[in-house]
This record gives structure tokens, C-alpha cells and sequence, in this order.
């Protein structure tokens, strides 16, 4: 991999409001005239690979585009068709060959992508257009989604690699992914995600929201004191279900 | 930064000898100076050596547990993503002591490919095993935190200081505003968000004659420059119902983190309340104190 690391292109903030503030191009301009109007907030790395081609960047808003077809868009699609490109596309950026490693770890990469690359995607997946779901952080459209597959990936080898990824509500991903020190960690993300489908089946789908945000807080303080990452994957599932109990029970 | 109470007996660091970590790069030895290293990017191969051994005797002692039972594991928890804020972390080194082998070597290999903008570094010792005479006080649960040592390391330098840009201010805002000085781009709703990744100061490069005064005019001009922008952002806090955040779940590098430092050293001792109050009544002397802050820490680029 060290070889081949592509470079992609950064978008810094005042570019992300140069084209927040140019809808027209958002929604009906092509990928090559954003990067064109954002050019002189555009960066890549120094060094350390090769920028990413044309080809490369078309291939990811080819990729990206096709899976928002099959839910939908541009024109079509409800609440679960959105769910389910999310879980999708999450799934196939974790799998990405294109962004990865210490690049997709960059807020000012998705921020690129969501408003150079495939801001029609953005518009479609969240139509109030909010700019935080362009800008780059826990709540961009793609980098959310890239986040949630690396805390809940089972690993290459598992028979239902992204089965975390469908399973889980908006809310409990939220509650799992954006909290620094437990999305951070997939460890912890993964346990608290596998204890989340148990405890789903078994009080129902409706009383898990409050129970999520209860167990999610009870992790976060315990995880001050405790170190989920030494103990054994079998120990940490203990843990991690059995606070899902004190919390079902406060 | 978030205070901790732990529930039981830590070692305090006496029993503890953990030697400094020891550097290479691309094969060569290399020099980590100031929490930075230089050169560094995807391509990189980074190899980090040090040494920890744990007087077990004292360690026994001090947290109430038999010499000859207690085993700690030594783990070193890799992280990377924005400055102070890992965005991914995981354990990249383990070893378990007890009396008789109460030294680890602990050597790790980063790759660039998997660093973004610093590397953080946490060594911990926790308990694995305390056997069975254990005081009231005593640790009793594998993984519980007994003593951690962190560095953080940039290799992305600029991050280290004030997030501070140059921009055009007449091609960057369509609405006007081309003669400003200088911009704070920021939000009180994100005061969750990592500060050095929500906040940057943006300095208007059609006006290069005030450009050059914050560059290359010392510690006075950025200084006031600085204070203005704390200022900006203290009381726009203060006014919000979700400020001071919540010391159970605030993240150390959050926006709300960094301002709330800020109050309490330029406000020490005094309630957001009562900072609030002073904002509102005296408004001069609530900028006296404000102007206190940042003696001798800044560096523009």
C-alpha cells in the first residue's frame, strides 16, 4: 500500500462556502467545473504518493453513483431506501480501494468529495442541503458513512463482514460512531454494536433509543477507568452487554 | 481537561520506570523535537523502541495487593486523526509482568500510510490479574487503569498552532467585507466538534500590510489579535445553555474544552455564571481579563 496511496484533493473551509453559496453548480455543474471554481482551496499532500487522477476521482463518483441508482436516485427514494444506500455505501467505502488509510482519516478529503465530487448525491441523501452533511467531520454525508464501516467491520475474513452496518438504527450509529472515544476505538465501537442487535431483539426497536444514549454514557465513563481494549474480545462482550442491562434497568 | 476520580488505589509513578521513546526513521535515527517530526509523510516507515519496568514490591504495595499475585498487562494504544482528538486508535503493543518478569520492551512499527496529521502514543500498565488478598481500596477488574504515560507527535506542523489561514477576502466573500482584517470562521452549535479542526482565523491577504504585522510583528500583534478572537468566542459561550459542557462526557480538545480553559484562566476561580454577569456589567474589565491570556505561548506561521 505505501506505494500506491493516492493522493486525493483537500477542500478547505472557505472553498466548502465558495461553493455552498453557488447551488446551481452543486446540483447541475459537473465534477470538473466545482474543482475548477474551488481551485485555489484545493490542496493535495506534499508527498508520500501520487495525486489522484481524473479517472481515479471519476471512478469513485461513478461508484458512489451507482449505488445511489439502486436506492433511488436522483429522483426517487424514501427513509429506508436512504437507510439502505447508507449501509450499502458505507460497506463499499470501508472496501474502497480509492480513499483509504490516513487520507480518509482528512475532514477537508470529504469535504471534497461531498462538494466537488458528488454534491448531487449529498442533495439527494439529505434534501434540506444542511452544510454540515458537505463540510467535512462526523456529519458529512460519506465520511459518516466511512467512519461507521470502520468502528463496526467484523474483518475481511467474517461470513457477514458488514451485517453491524445494517442492523443498526440511524440513532444507535450516531450514538456509536460520533463519540470520539468510543467510534475512535472499533474494539469498543464493535462490542457496543453487537450488544445493541442482542438487546434490540430482545426489548424491541422502539425502547432502544433512550436505552442506546443511557448504555453509550455508562461506556464512555466506564471506559475512563477500564480498559475495554486489554480485556479479552469474550470479557469486553460480557462488559459491554451487561451495561446494556443496568442501563434497560435505570 | 477532564478530571478523573478513579474508584481505586493507581500507582503513583515511583514504581514505575518508563525510559523515553526512541525513534527511527526510514532506517535512520531520528530526532523528535518539540512533539514533531519532520520529513514524515505516507511513504514513511517509522520505528518506536522504549523501555517500562515496574517495581512490583512498591507497586504491590501501593495499591494493596500481593507482590507475588499482581499481574499487570503493558499495552501501548496507537492513535492518529485530527490534533488532540484520535479519530482511529487501536493496541499496537502487549506484554504481562508480574515480580518475576517485570520489564517490557515494547517496540512498534508505524506506517505512514496509516497517520494523519499526528500520532499519538499512550503507554498504560492495567491490571490483569490481582489474585486473591486484595485490600478495600484495591483494583479488582482486568483492565483497570493503573498508570498511563501519552505523547502526541505532528507530522503536520502547521496544526500545532492557532489554526490561522490567508485568504483573499474579495474572491472569498461574494457579499463584501474586502477591506476586514481578519475572520473567525466558527460555530457556538459545534462546541463538541475538535477545536483545531472547527475553528480557523482567517487573515485577509488583500491587506498584506496587515498580514505581514500578525506574521512578523511579534508577540504583541498576534497577542492582541489572539485575545480578540478568545474574547469573540468566551462570549458567545457563556450566552449558550449547553456551555460549560458536561464534565462526564466533554472531550479534552473540544472546542467547548478550549474555551472553557480559557475562562478559567483568565476568569480563575469565578463561575460561568459570574463571568457571564461580569460580561454583561463591566464590560471592560471582563476584556482586562481576557487580555491577560496568552503571555508567551504563541507562534504565528
Amino acid at each position: 500500500m505505501p506505494n500506491d496511496v493516492r493522493l486525493m484533493p483537500r477542500l478547505d473551509e472557505i472553498g466548502v462556502r465558495r461553493l455552498l453559496g453557488s447551488p446551481d453548480l452543486l446540483r447541475e455543474g459537473t465534477m470538473a467545473e466545482r474543482l475548477a471554481a474551488a481551485a485555489s482551496s484545493i490542496t493535495h499532500a506534499a508527498s508520500g504518493g501520487s495525486r489522484a487522477s481524473q479517472e481515479d476521482l471519476q471512478a469513485l463518483l461513478d461508484g458512489l453513483t451507482a449505488l445511489a441508482v439502486q436506492h433511488g436516485f436522483p429522483n426517487r427514494g424514501g427513509a429506508n431506501d436512504r437507510a439502505t444506500f447508507d449501509a450499502a455505501c458505507g460497506a463499499w467505502l470501508g472496501e474502497g480501494d480509492i480513499l483509504h488509510g490516513a487520507e480518509a482519516m482528512r475532514d477537508d478529503v470529504w469535504a471534497c468529495v461531498a462538494c466537488c465530487i458528488a454534491p448531487g448525491i449529498v442533495l439527494w441523501r439529505f434534501e434540506d442541503g444542511h452544510p454540515d452533511r458537505f463540510r467535512g467531520g462526523v456529519r458529512n454525508t460519506f465520511q459518516r458513512l466511512w467512519l461507521r464501516a470502520c468502528a463496526v467491520d467484523r474483518g475481511e475474513g467474517h461470513k457477514d463482514r458488514w451485517g453491524l452496518l445494517r442492523a443498526l438504527s440511524e440513532d444507535a450509529s450516531v450514538q456509536i460512531t460520533e463519540r470520539p472515544g468510543i467510534g475512535a476505538d472499533s474494539n469498543i465501537a464493535r462490542a457496543l454494536a453487537e450488544a445493541w442487535v442482542v438487546t434490540s431483539a430482545r426489548v424491541g426497536s422502539n425502547r432502544m433509543e433512550p436505552l442506546t444514549r443511557r448504555a453509550v454514557r455508562m461506556i464512555r465513563r466506564d471506559n475512563e477507568i477500564t480498559c475495554f481494549g486489554a480485556l479479552s474480545e469474550q470479557e469486553r462482550s460480557a462488559r459491554v452487554q451487561g451495561v446494556f442491562e443496568r442501563a434497560e434497568k435505570a | 481537561m477532564v478530571e478523573i476520580a478513579f474508584p481505586y488505589l493507581r500507582l503513583d509513578g515511583d514504581a514505575v520506570a518508563a525510559g523515553p521513546w526512541l525513534a527511527t526513521l526510514d532506517g535512520e535515527p531520528c530526532v523528535i523535537d518539540n512533539h514533531q517530526i519532520e520529513h514524515f509523510d505516507y511513504s514513511a516507515s517509522l520505528r518506536m523502541e522504549r523501555d517500562v519496568s515496574v517495581d512490583f514490591a512498591r507497586a504491590a504495595d501501593e495499591i494493596g495487593i500481593a507482590a507475588d499475585s499482581l499481574q499487570l498487562l503493558c499495552i501501548v494504544t496507537q492513535g492518529t486523526g485530527n490534533q488532540r482528538i484520535p479519530r482511529g486508535q487501536q493496541i499496537v503493543a502487549r506484554q504481562l509482568l508480574d515480580a518475576e518478569h517485570p520489564s517490557a520492551n515494547l517496540e512498534i512499527a508505524v506506517h505512514g500510510h496509516d497517520v494523519s496529521r499526528s500520532l499519538h502514543l499512550a503507554t498504560e500498565l492495567v491490571l490483569f490479574s490481582a489474585g486473591s488478598t486484595i485490600g478495600r481500596l484495591s483494583p479488582k477488574h482486568r483492565g483497570a487503569r493503573l498508570w498511563k504515560d501519552s505523547i502526541r507527535i505532528s507530522v503536520d506542523p502547521g496544526g500545532m498552532r492557532f489554526p490561522m489561514e490567508t485568504v483573499s477576502f474579495a474572491e472569498a466573500f461574494s457579499e463584501g467585507h474586502r477591506d476586514a482584517l481578519w475572520f473567525l470562521d466558527w460555530s457556538p452549535q459545534h462546541l463538541d466538534q475538535e477545536f483545531t479542526s472547527s475553528v480557523r482565523l482567517y487573515l485577509n491577504e488583500d491587506r498584506p500590510e496587515f498580514v505581514e504585522a500578525v506574521q512578523n510583528g511579534g508577540d504583541i500583534v498576534l497577542r492582541m489579535l489572539i485575545c480578540s478572537v478568545a474574547g469573540q468566542m468566551i462570549r458567545s459561550a457563556i450566552t449558550l445553555d449547553h456551555f460549560p459542557p458536561d464534565p462526564a462526557i466533554g472531550t479534552p480538545g473540544s472546542t467547548g474544552s478550549v474555551v472553557e480553559a480559557w475562562i478559567k484562566q483568565a476568569f480563575p476561580g469565578q463561575s460561568v455564571g459570574s463571568v457571564r454577569t461580569l460580561a454583561e456589567n463591566d464590560p471592560a474589565r471582563f476584556d482586562l481579563s481576557i487580555g491577560s491570556l496568552f503571555k508567551g505561548e504563541l507562534d504565528a506561521e
